[in-house]
């Protein structure tokens, strides 16, 4: 081998090993450090506001009382309580049978909403703002304005009904109507914010793989099942799992428009909850309702996030 | 060039295309014939238009004016996945989902034609993987290969369509420049073995003279030139063909036709190839080919001038000659030349160093140095 004059001669170290170890070490200390200044004030946050709660909620399922007189340990009586009530089975069932209508629902508008605002090239903006204003009505406002559209005897629906010859409908004075009209509102209510999330979803998958698919010949249809849904997975994976927390807690709208009727067709969890906490001072009750709507929340997200995770 | 015998040899004939956005015009009206088999390089500077010649070709985009036939079929009102055009991405645009056997088998799986059955799928995926190197890497995912194979990938996907033509947009761009000299090679490998028409975008020069049968410069959206590389070299058409082929780039010099008709740069009287008669006063661009022009020791060289600048290339070095009269020139020389700034240097001009452009910038003819005056 010859020498050859790479450039690079070779200088000593200035640190021993030993130093640089030590050096390394704190360097490392320091951005950690660092690090846990800027999250400590968060975490603070949520000790405070949110594990202690959680967890002085999971104490007080095993008391009674603790408003006015003093707290009472009661062992599992909250808990064998709410599980014998027919009126928190038939909360649970409520609030699952609405999420189970209105997720899906407000899916399957909002995607063909947002394929298609996609397509548009000119003139989206209006039919954006439309879309997306029923969002910002608070439910107390929406069901204000449907309590208008939908009333038995001056409801906009029913005089079309009535005009059309039809016997007007009852939609929230019906048991097997109240709920899926409930829904249905609701649905109107997140197909703006929907529409806008999978339209930035589908704006941000790149444009070269949908000319590419062009050319390889796929329609639009297989375009949308083997390229657009794949693709989309990470949206998905968010929308589903904020969707199930939000539709769980169903309350406001319910509170508003029907107060939990007739004859409890539409009590949702969250609304048993709250009364059970501020009309019944059941404190108790109400933990032991809460406590099990987080255990679902969570179980449920763990379901999501193991079911949509990206197989690789 | 292969020659243009009938319209059965024709792969892909544009007539009269051109494209506006609105008012914007972005290409003006243009023809451009290309043959079975051939490889045609569409070269220009970033956006001058020649990736939407591709994109109109493969229906992506809608000429504005014009026809656009392929394979002998109009195919302007044909939508892109009926038009028998395959077509390569920069950015490759592989589906980041499916791996690369997924890849490579979609356009097949998503054909209309008479259903093809499973075993057809996979022997023509695995002949096309064949064809670029890939099969080793069947099973994996985009993200899983480097960027060279990557881009096999988006040809071998292209090449089992087994399309009438094969359109690529810039597809070398994003490797590195080692890389890229390699895929070079492969391309034109995979080109001689299947032989279909190709039009292929570029904005390097090299890839351009390297690759192509013929050359289509393009430039704010006009086409500039058509022509075989070594016409582009030793016949610019204008003036941007002049300096946008050929490294370093050619300088330009105007200057003014004497009461005599004879033009003059420096001392030295230029006697033009063709029998043209310049206009005297007339304004002319006078532009040297680097690669043309040699220092020499010899003083009954053309030119000659003070050494200004020295740029060191490993195979040559290249000085800059200050020619007096406010031209000057770059000018070939040894690797380890000792001339340093500030020497005078002696030029000497092979045929073919001297372009006459007119006023517009059109090419006259060429010329050569006639006489020197002491």
């Amino acid at each position: 081998m010859t020498d050859v004059d790479t450039g690079l001669s070779s200088t000593q170290l200035t640190l021993s090993p030993e130093e640089h170890r030590r050096l390394r070490r704190r360097y490392r200390r320091r951005t950690t450090l660092t690090a846990y200044a800027f999250l400590g004030p968060n975490l603070l946050a949520f000790i405070a506001f949110l594990l202690i709660p959680v967890v002085w909620l999971f104490v007080s399922t095993f008391r009674t009382g603790g408003v006015l007189g003093p707290a009472e340990f009661v062992g599992l009586d909250n808990w064998r309580d709410t599980f014998a009530d027919p009126l928190a089975r038939t909360s649970i069932r409520n609030t699952v049978v609405y999420s189970a209508m209105a997720i899906p629902a407000v899916f399957i508008i909002a995607m063909v909403l947002a394929l298609a605002l996609r397509t548009i090239s000119r003139g989206s903006a209006p039919i954006r703002v439309a879309l997306y204003l029923p969002t910002l009505q608070p439910a107390v406002v929406a069901a204000f304005i449907f309590a208008f559209v939908l009333h038995p005897d001056f409801g906009v629906i029913n005089y079309a009904i009535r005009g059309l010859g039809g016997d007007p409908i009852n939609f929230l004075g019906d048991t097997s109507l109240a709920l899926p009209t409930i829904a249905g509102i609701e649905v109107w209510r997140g197909t703006g914010f929907w529409t806008m999330m999978f339209l930035a979803g589908l704006t941000a998958l790149p444009s070269e793989l949908y000319h590419a698919a062009e050319i390889d010949g796929a329609g639009a249809i297989r375009r949308f099942l083997r390229l657009t849904l794949p693709l989309l997975r990470p949206t998905f994976y968010f929308a589903v799992i904020f969707a199930t927390i939000v539709n769980l807690q169903l309350f406001d709208s319910v509170f508003a428009l029907t107060d939990g009727g007739p004859v409890n067709s539409t009590i949702s969890v969250s609304l048993y909850i709250y009364r059970s906490l501020f009309l019944f001072g059941d404190i108790g009750f109400g933990a032991t309702l809460s406590f099990l709507l987080v255990i679902t929340v969570l179980v449920l997200t763990g379901l999501q996030t193991f079911l949509l995770r990206d197989r690789k | 060039m292969p020659a243009l015998s009938s319209p059965s040899d024709v792969a892909v004939s544009l007539i009269q295309v051109a494209k506006s956005y609105g008012a914007v015009e972005v290409l003006q009206p243009f023809d451009l014939q290309v043959a079975e088999g051939e490889f045609v390089v569409l070269l220009g500077p970033s956006g001058c238009g020649k990736s939407t010649i591709l994109k109109m070709i493969a229906g992506l985009e809608e000429a504005s004016h014009g026809e656009i036939h392929v394979a002998g079929e109009l195919v302007n009102y044909v939508r892109p996945r009926y038009r028998n055009v395959a077509m390569v991405f920069q950015n490759y645009a592989l589906y980041p989902h499916m791996t690369v056997r997924e890849n490579i088998a979609f356009p097949l799986k998503m054909s209309r034609q008479p259903r093809l059955r499973r075993a057809v799928i996979e022997e023509r995926t695995a002949e096309a993987a064949d064809i670029v190197d890939l099969t080793p890497y069947l099973d994996r995912k985009p993200a899983q290969l480097s960027g060279g194979q990557r881009q096999r990938v988006a040809l071998a996907r292209a090449i089992v369509r087994q399309p009438a033509v094969f359109l690529m947009d810039e597809p070398l761009s994003n490797l590195d420049a080692l890389l890229r000299a390699d895929m070079r090679t492969s391309l034109l490998d995979v080109h001689s073995r299947i032989k279909k028409a190709t039009l292929y975008v570029t904005h390097d020069q090299i890839e351009a003279m390297t690759m192509a049968d013929r050359v289509v410069v393009i430039n704010a959206g006009r086409i500039q030139q058509i022509g075989q590389p070594h016409e582009l070299y030793t016949a610019p058409a204008n003036t941007f063909v002049a300096q946008f082929i050929g490294s370093p780039r050619m300088p330009l010099h105007s200057l003014t036709v004497s009461d005599d008709g004879a033009l003059r740069i420096a001392d030295a009287t230029l006697a033009l190839d063709a029998a043209v008669v310049l206009e005297p006063e007339a304004t002319v661009t006078v532009g040297l080919r680097p690669s043309a022009l040699r220092a020499t020791d010899s003083a009954s060289a053309c030119f000659f001038g003070e050494a200004r600048r020295r740029d060191y290339l490993g195979s040559d070095s290249y000085l800059e000659v200050d020619l007096g009269g406010g031209s000057s020139a770059m000018v070939r020389a040894e690797a380890d030349t000792d001339v340093r700034p500030g020497d005078i240097v002696h030029v000497d001009a092979a045929p073919g160093a001297i372009h006459v452009f007119d006023e517009a910038g059109v090419r006259i003819c060429g010329a050569s140095v006639g006489q020197r005056e002491r």
